[in-house]
C-alpha cells in the first residue's frame, strides 16, 4: 500500500467525474488517500460553491479518505511552509502532506508548488493523478 | 498542457523512430514482436497514435484520456478552490 496526500482539486475532480484519473486514483485499493482537517473544511465550502451534494463528499471522505488533524493554526502553517508554495494560501496542503508522512502529493496545480524544494527538504514528490497511476504501473 | 496537445492519428515507422529516438530497424523489430501495435496497409506500416502515447505524454493512452477528462473542469475547480482558500 502506498500513502499519498491529495490536494482538494483531486478530491473535487473525483466527485465531478467517475471516469477521470482522480476517481481512478481514489478508488485504487493499493493507495491510501489522505487529506487534512483543513482540507476537509475547505472542501465543504468548495462543494457548496460548485453545487455538488455535500453528502457525496462526506461519503467519499468516510469510505476512501483518511483525515489527518493539523493542530497548528493556518497562520502558523503559512509561516512555516511559505517557502514551499508560490501562493501562500496553498501552504496547508504541504503541511498536510508532511504531517501525514507521505512521499507523494497529488495535485493538478503543479505550478503553485515549489516542486524541487518540497522534494529536497520534505522528500515529497508532486505528481498529477495520471502521473502517479503511471508510476504505479511501472513498479 | 496535456489538454492542448494535438497529434495526427497515425505515424510511419520512420516518424516513430524519430519520436522515440530509436532506429527504423528497431521499430520494425518492435512491430514484429508486437510491442508496438501497427497496421500493415499493402507493403507499409502505419502506427496508431495510441501505440506511442507514452512517448508523447509520459502516460499510457487510457491514463491520458482519464486525465484529459479531469482537465475539462479543472479551471473552474481551481478557481473555486483559490477563492475559498483566500477566505479560510
Amino acid at each position: 500500500m502506498i500513502k499519498v496526500f491529495l490536494d482538494s482539486d483531486v478530491v473535487i475532480s473525483s466527485l465531478i467525474s467517475s471516469i477521470g484519473a482522480s476517481h481512478q486514483l481514489i478508488n485504487n485499493d493499493k493507495i491510501i488517500c489522505m487529506i487534512s482537517n483543513i482540507s476537509y473544511r475547505e472542501l465543504l465550502l468548495v462543494v457548496k460553491k460548485l453545487k455538488i451534494e455535500v453528502s457525496e463528499l462526506n461519503i467519499l471522505v468516510k469510505k476512501q479518505l483518511k483525515v489527518e488533524d493539523l493542530s497548528e493554526t493556518l497562520e502558523q502553517i503559512k509561516l512555516k511552509y511559505k517557502l514551499y508554495v508560490k501562493d501562500i494560501n496553498d501552504a496547508h496542503i504541504v503541511a498536510g502532506a508532511v504531517k501525514s508522512q507521505v512521499n507523494y502529493l497529488i495535485t493538478y496545480n503543479l505550478k503553485d508548488f515549489k516542486i524541487n524544494g518540497i522534494k529536497e527538504k520534505c522528500n515529497i514528490k508532486i505528481m498529477t493523478p495520471g502521473m502517479f497511476l503511471q508510476f504505479l504501473r511501472s513498479k | 498542457m496535456l489538454n492542448q496537445i494535438t497529434v495526427p492519428q497515425t505515424y510511419t515507422p520512420e516518424q516513430v523512430a524519430s519520436i522515440l529516438q530509436l532506429t527504423k530497424n528497431t521499430i520494425y523489430d518492435l512491430i514484429g514482436r508486437g510491442e508496438i501495435v501497427a497496421k500493415k496497409i499493402g507493403k507499409v506500416y502505419r502506427i496508431p497514435v495510441t501505440s506511442v502515447y507514452f512517448a508523447l505524454t509520459g502516460m499510457d493512452y487510457d491514463l491520458y484520456l482519464a486525465e484529459k477528462n479531469d482537465y475539462k473542469n479543472i479551471d473552474s475547480v481551481e478557481k473555486s478552490i483559490k477563492e475559498i482558500r483566500k477566505s479560510l
